[in-house]
């Protein structure tokens, strides 16, 4: 199972194993990691699960969609290019290790 | 599926959820926390991840409902009650409008204007008359909503009367031909207001929800139908957020200290609130192929309620869930939903009133609270709950 390490607004860092396809937001939450707020449950509609993801994966990672874009630039953090929503972020194999830091604030 | 059967519950009464539906919510999420209420004809869902379950799946719980007072009320279906991609389609455009950054660059201003014109009106009545709901909630929430939606020429008497109706219209299960025919006089006025409007913002676009929609190019019988959406759900629930808050203060006097000696924690206080009395009450359903929930089995075409009011204050998820307490950890709570139709106004309220309308009035007067002279408050609903009268002292 593909690996996420968060690291929290308090510095906190958890290391957690993904089920394949579930998102980093849902990861996340499952495991009552402080910080993501998920208001919307993963719908990409309220911009409260941003996190930064590290350098080296962005390439990974990928682009966020339209609304993702729409959403992050209204988001309560400061946007970062390197700026995603972690609901929209699902885990594969490639992803092993992902490495993201949560956004200081998401409401 | 397997699961049991939905229990029928004949004990629950309509006159005891308006007056206060706290403690049927609570023998529902213990004896039957999915229930058939047959005056309703829908199954009450009144545990926190019940609910949760149904607003995360529009494959199978579908905001299209078949019979719904809303298609009346707003003239045709809104985003609300459609599902993806149709649904997507109508709220993208307000996405930007809508956003916590919109909100803090774009509508601060205006809000802080509106919570001073709230306030001077309200002290104009006086510490021995002053009634927060008309006086100080009213004036704020439709200044905000005008502003917001781009509405010109529109009084806060205009944005009161027309939520009103509507709400009456939601609300008109007897089907009374008067109350349509009020329904009906309240679009027109509504329709000939937004066709103003709309000829000033396609010459004159600036950052509202109606000029965002028509930059859209949404269709215009579609625009006006999200619109009148945005005035039913942009008015009533936000003046319901002001006075619960200033009310849930006024019964905690040693919470209330807190927030006046450390302001960061208005956000808290608003939050809390409106875990603790949910505006909107619930959010219906419609079943589309047969599933199972929390154990029990659900038919496709049946019509389910997720219970927002009874899954805030479930105690499996928010201990001591009956009490308020602005320091409380834990999930979000249910008050704006989940999921796609999460409330796309959270932010504007978040800001508009827990940052800064209810925030300004403490600061000019830190000592407002319920009236303590016999005049006393009136707390009536459960589709939507919130002070019908409130006299408040300073």
């Amino acid at each position: 199972m593909p690996k996420i390490i968060y690291t929290s607004p308090d510095g906190k860092v958890t290391e957690l194993e993904a089920r394949d396809g579930d998102s980093v937001m849902e990861t996340a939450v499952k495991s009552g990691v402080k910080g993501i707020a998920a208001e919307c449950g993963g719908s990409c509609a309220c911009a409260t699960c941003h996190v930064y993801v590290d350098d080296a994966f962005m390439g990974t990672v990928g682009e966020p969609g339209d609304l993702e874009d729409d959403m992050l630039d209204g988001a309560a953090a400061e946007r970062k290019e390197t700026s995603r929503l972690s609901c929209q972020i699902k885990m594969r194999a490639e992803l092993d290790g992902l490495r993201v830091t949560i956004a200081p604030v998401q409401v | 599926m397997a699961g049991q059967n939905v229990p029928v519950v004949d004990w629950v009464n309509p006159g005891a959820l308006v007056a206060d539906p706290y403690p049927t919510y609570e023998r529902l999420r213990s004896e039957a926390p999915v229930a058939l209420v047959p005056m309703m004809n829908t199954a009450f869902i009144t545990r926190y991840q019940d609910c949760k379950a149904v607003e995360a799946d529009q494959e199978v719980f579908s905001a299209m409902l078949d019979r719904n007072m809303m298609h009346r009320v707003m003239g045709q279906p809104t985003m609300l009650n459609k599902d993806d991609p149709e649904h997507a389609a109508e709220r993208h455009p307000i996405v930007k409008t809508l956003t916590m950054k919109a909100m803090t660059e774009s509508w601060t201003e205006l809000f802080r204007k509106n919570a001073q014109t709230g306030l001077d009106n309200l002290i104009g009545y006086g510490p021995d008359a002053a009634d927060l709901n008309r006086d100080f909630a009213t004036p704020v929430s439709a200044l905000n909503l005008i502003g917001l939606l781009g509405l010109r020429g529109v009084s806060v008497d205009d944005v009161a009367r027309w939520s009103l109706t509507q709400v009456a219209g939601l609300a008109n299960v007897m089907d009374s031909a008067e109350i349509w025919a009020q329904v009906d006089a309240n679009n027109i006025e509504i329709d000939a207001a937004l066709d103003a409007s709309a000829a000033f913002l396609r010459e004159n676009p600036d950052h509202s929800m109606l000029s965002a929609f028509l930059a859209a190019e949404l269709p215009w019988e579609n625009i006006k139908a999200n619109i009148k959406l945005a005035i039913s759900g942009g008015f009533n629930e936000p003046q319901h957020a002001i006075t619960s808050m200033v009310w849930a203060l006024s019964e905690h006097p040693e919470q209330r200290a807190e927030v006046l000696t450390d302001p960061a924690l208005w956000p808290k206080v608003f939050e809390e609130t409106l875990r603790w009395i949910s505006p909107v009450g619930y959010i219906p359903r419609k079943v589309l192929k047969d599933t199972e929930l929390g154990g029990y089995s659900l038919k496709a075409g049946d019509v389910v309620a997720s219970m927002i009011a009874s899954a805030n204050r479930d105690a499996s998820v928010f201990e001591d869930a009956d009490s308020f307490n602005i320091h409380r950890e834990g999930p979000a709570s249910f008050a704006f939903g989940s999921g796609v139709h999460i409330c796309a106004g959270m932010w504007a309220a978040r800001v508009g009133i827990g940052r800064i309308a209810v925030p300004a009035l403490y600061e000019r007067l830190p000592n407002v609270r319920s009236a303590e002279d016999g005049r006393e408050a009136k707390w009536a609903g459960f589709v939507f709950r919130g002070l019908m009268e409130y006299p408040v002292t300073w």
